[in-house]
């Protein structure tokens, strides 16, 4: 297996609380890796500490390694925002800046001095293959807020891609949105498998069946089960992945 | 002026919830408390009324000419000589005003961005106090100080006889109105959602550029109605730059040279207001010049509010 | 590299306001050498500053006690009474904009309105008048926060158990907001601890010698005595007085304000537990 990221012996406090316990996890490339688990047992923490989000929280402490094709970003010659381009984010209530579409998803070349053309050409490709293209192409100046839900999430996946990153981490990115909403960015997400490593976080089981190619089982901040979807949901090897997956808690 | 910030609490916060106001049934009858109650909430509209009013009323034979006085925008103002330049007046109050603005407004905002994104929590609890100390300190001891400190300094600076200048004035006044800039600033940028700035740091800005191009856009309403409050607490202010600005007649140097005594329109009033008789033409002349620092205030204040209804803080005047 | 360099400007400003600050204080710390009981209780005739303290005193009294009821009773109607309509914004806008208004046209309509046209002449209760007017939008402003900060469902229960509106607000709202109250009562004489514009023409007098002995009596504060001190009588005291002359005033300041951030911190703390 291609590991895109692998999290060696990562340990997350906030504060006195243990979140995160001794997690080792390898993250295929190119594949959709989903981290399913009951709330609260560190799901987003383990997202947030792949791409250094985590230490914009006040009293977060990260211990051990994330390596990104081997080399730790934890690494004090590593620029985290470096980082955080290679590794983009998209969250769970769609956070459009207070800016026009176009502006939105321009905004992550904009900083790194892209412009004129170049940066026209890669915002109109970031929105096509976030499907969004079609809907705004004429209204690309008009604010971001004036877009639903469903396509403001679009234009949130849209602006993540427009940096080119290697993976997208996705923090329950449908729990905001309509079950025939949740459908369509579900595909989106699918055909994104193509050029991006996917880690999507979701409390939902049938979504993690559905489009995800391996599957983390987090519980308690340990990491219990990690294997390829089908095999972990048919024949988990753990007996709390079993009861996890028949609806025992959680 | 005074500016008292809050932000609501949470609870109040919550989308589109205003506080669940207790609302009386209509149609019965009012107690004798809720009578006085309204007395006294009528209280408030009516010392409004009265004061303008009052100055208007006795402002208007001076500008219509009623009392012999003719203001003319001459360059002198004196009224023992009958000279009632208002241009005098005018160019020194806006003069110190926007020379204390142009110190106040680049320490200010910096500062107020300081506070608001770059120190910890506990130590903004710790310098916001400060500096809203350093915003109540009296003005009659703004004057004081700077009657001892900055007026000589600009004697010894500039080698002239009297310090008391434009220049003293506009420093006194941007100490006295930076702390109306960065209570207000600081509380606005912190208002600016953390959805904004946690969009723009997952895509890999760096923090000056999130501030730069996300919160600092959202929060330029906010900032521009703090700086425009200042502005008004500058024109307003009486008793520091009667003691610092000198008294003078007339401007013997053109506008830009603030090394030259002024005489502003608040302390013309203070100073003259209490030598003229009672209905007599200079009388009516000091009450024409507070209608004018009334229409500046009441401008001011329209201005100010209107953009800060775009901020998500709530604030009070 | 340029976002350090903005990073370190910023910080060069915060800390700017901080040195001049320190140096205020530095200032005025030379008159601490004259802050000796003496001098706080003699009379300016000999040297001392008795009148312009307990003129202050008088002074701040008799406003606070005209405002307080005044602006809660305001603040009550505009909470617990008014249908949400044009009266509470008109005084909303009332509010905004007589806290807007310089000082020296407090001044000079004091002077006008309760000095020649009630005739009460330059005295205390003229002084009195002038600064709850400008005491009054804080007033209400606090009060009126204290007073939203009850919850609703404590009104409900008391009305629910047969009490008159009047009654709600006096047994049950009234103590409950009584903290926030207060916090505005000291926040509206923060607002006019430091005035000298607005009582220069309506209560003090120069040349007075004693002590107020009615309201109709002018009065001296400390404000108005260090303004005539240094423009019209410099030689008057020596140079340290002069300084303890400041330093009481500031201190009242930092008195006054420390008061006031007490309160609203501690208030905040309490409430936020309750919500």
């Amino acid at each position: 297996m291609d590991v895109k990221i692998e999290t060696v012996n990562l340990n997350v406090w906030y504060g006195d609380l243990h979140a995160l316990r001794n997690v080792n996890l390898r993250v295929p490339n190119g594949r959709i890796t989903a981290i399913i688990g009951p709330s609260g047992c560190g799901k987003s923490t383990l997202l947030k500490a792949m791409n250094r989000m985590l230490e914009l929280v006040n009293g977060a402490r990260v211990e051990g390694k994330v390596l990104l094709e081997g080399k730790n970003i934890y690494d004090p010659d590593v620029d985290a925002t470096e980082v955080r381009r290679r590794i983009g984010m998209v969250f769970q209530k769609p956070n459009p800046l207070p800016k026009s579409i176009f502006e939105n998803v321009a905004y992550g070349l904009m900083i790194r001095g892209v412009r004129g053309e170049e940066l026209f050409k890669r915002v109109e490709r970031a929105l096509r293959m976030a499907g969004l293209w079609d809907d705004v192409k004429d209204r690309l100046g008009d604010s971001a807020f004036n877009l639903s839900v469903g396509q403001q999430q679009r234009l949130c996946i849209a602006r993540a891609i427009a940096v080119e990153p290697e993976v997208i981490l996705m923090d329950e990115p449908c729990s905001a949105l309509d079950p025939i909403t949740t459908q369509r960015i579900e595909k989106l997400i699918r055909a994104l498998r193509e050029h991006y490593t996917i880690v999507i976080v979701t409390h939902n089981i049938q979504q993690a069946y559905r489009i995800s190619d391996y599957t983390a089982f987090l519980y308690m901040g340990r990491l219990v089960e990690f294997g390829p979807t089908k095999r972990l949901f048919e024949e988990p090897r753990e007996k709390l992945t079993m009861a996890y997956l028949s609806g025992d808690f959680g | 002026m005074k500016q008292y910030i809050t932000t609501a609490p949470d609870r109040l916060k919550v989308r589109g919830v205003r506080w669940k106001s207790w609302r009386p049934p209509r149609h019965r009858l009012p107690e004798w408390a809720e009578v006085i109650a309204m007395l006294c909430a009528l209280s408030s509209i009516a010392v409004l009324s009265l004061i303008v009013l009052f100055v208007l009323w006795e402002a208007l034979p001076a500008f219509l000419g009623w009392t012999g006085v003719s203001f003319t925008l001459e360059n002198r103002w004196s009224v023992e000589h009958s000279k009632y330049g208002l241009c005098v007046l005018l160019v020194s109050s806006m003069m110190a005003s926007v020379g204390a603005l142009s110190m106040a407004i680049p320490v200010g905002v910096a500062a107020a961005i300081f506070i608001a994104e770059v120190i910890p929590r506990g130590l903004r609890e710790a310098i916001k106090p400060l500096i809203e100390l350093l915003g109540a300190i009296p003005s009659v001891l703004y004057g004081f100080i700077g009657l001892k400190t900055v007026v000589p300094m600009i004697q010894r600076l500039f080698g002239i006889y009297y310090g008391q200048t434009a220049l003293a004035a506009s420093i006194v006044l941007a100490v006295m109105v930076v702390p109306t800039i960065v209570s207000l600033s600081s509380e606005i940028i912190s208002a600016v959602p953390v959805e904004y700035r946690e969009a723009s740091l997952a895509l890999g800005a760096t923090r000056w550029q999130t501030i730069r191009h996300v919160v600092l856009p959202v929060a330029m309403p906010g900032i521009t109605a703090s700086v425009i409050l200042a502005f008004g607490r500058a024109i307003g202010e009486t008793v520091a730059v009667v003691m610092v600005a000198g008294t003078s007649t007339e401007l013997t140097k053109p506008f830009w040279d603030f090394l030259q005594p002024i005489y502003p329109m608040t302390a013309a009033i203070a100073i003259g207001f209490g030598e003229a008789e009672v209905g007599g033409a200079a009388y009516h002349a000091y009450f024409a010049i507070g209608a004018i620092l009334l229409a500046f205030a009441f401008t001011i204040n329209l201005i100010a509010s209107l953009l800060l209804r775009k901020a998500p803080v709530k604030v009070r005047l | 590299m340029m976002e350090k360099t903005t990073m370190i400007l910023c910080g060069f400003s915060a800390f700017l306001l901080l040195v001049v600050f320190g140096y205020i204080c530095y200032l005025l710390s030379s008159g601490l050498e004259a802050l000796r009981p003496e001098f706080l209780f003699t009379s300016i005739l000999d040297g001392g500053i008795l009148e312009p303290v307990v003129g202050t005193f008088y002074l701040f009294a008799g406003a606070t006690a005209i405002v307080a009821p005044v602006g809660t009773l305001a603040a009550i109607y505009m909470v617990e009474y008014a249908p949400r309509g044009r009266l509470t914004k008109l005084v909303d806008t009332a509010i905004n904009n007589i806290a807007g208004i310089p000082s020296i046209i407090f001044g000079i309509f004091g002077f006008t309105f309760f000095c020649k046209l009630l005739g009460l002449g330059i005295c205390l209760l003229s002084g009195w008048l002038t600064m709850a007017c400008m005491m009054l939008p804080i007033m209400i402003r606090s009060a009126e926060e204290a007073l939203k900060m009850i919850p609703v469902h404590i009104r409900e229960a008391s009305l629910a158990l047969g009490a008159t509106r009047w009654q709600t607000i006096r047994h049950v709202v009234l103590p409950a907001a009584m903290p926030g109250i207060l916090t505005g009562v000291v926040l509206s004489i923060g607002r006019i601890a430091g005035e000298t514009a607005a009582i220069l023409f309506t209560a003090c007098f120069y040349t007075m010698r004693g002590l107020p002995r009615t309201p109709l009596d002018p009065v001296l504060t400390l404000t108005y005595y260090l303004y005539v001190l240094i423009l019209y009588m410099p030689g008057r005291l020596e140079p340290r007085q002069v300084f303890g002359l400041a330093l009481v005033l500031f201190l009242l300041t930092v008195a006054l304000n420390s008061a006031a951030f007490v309160i609203r911190a501690y208030y905040r703390r309490r409430w936020h537990r309750w919500t």
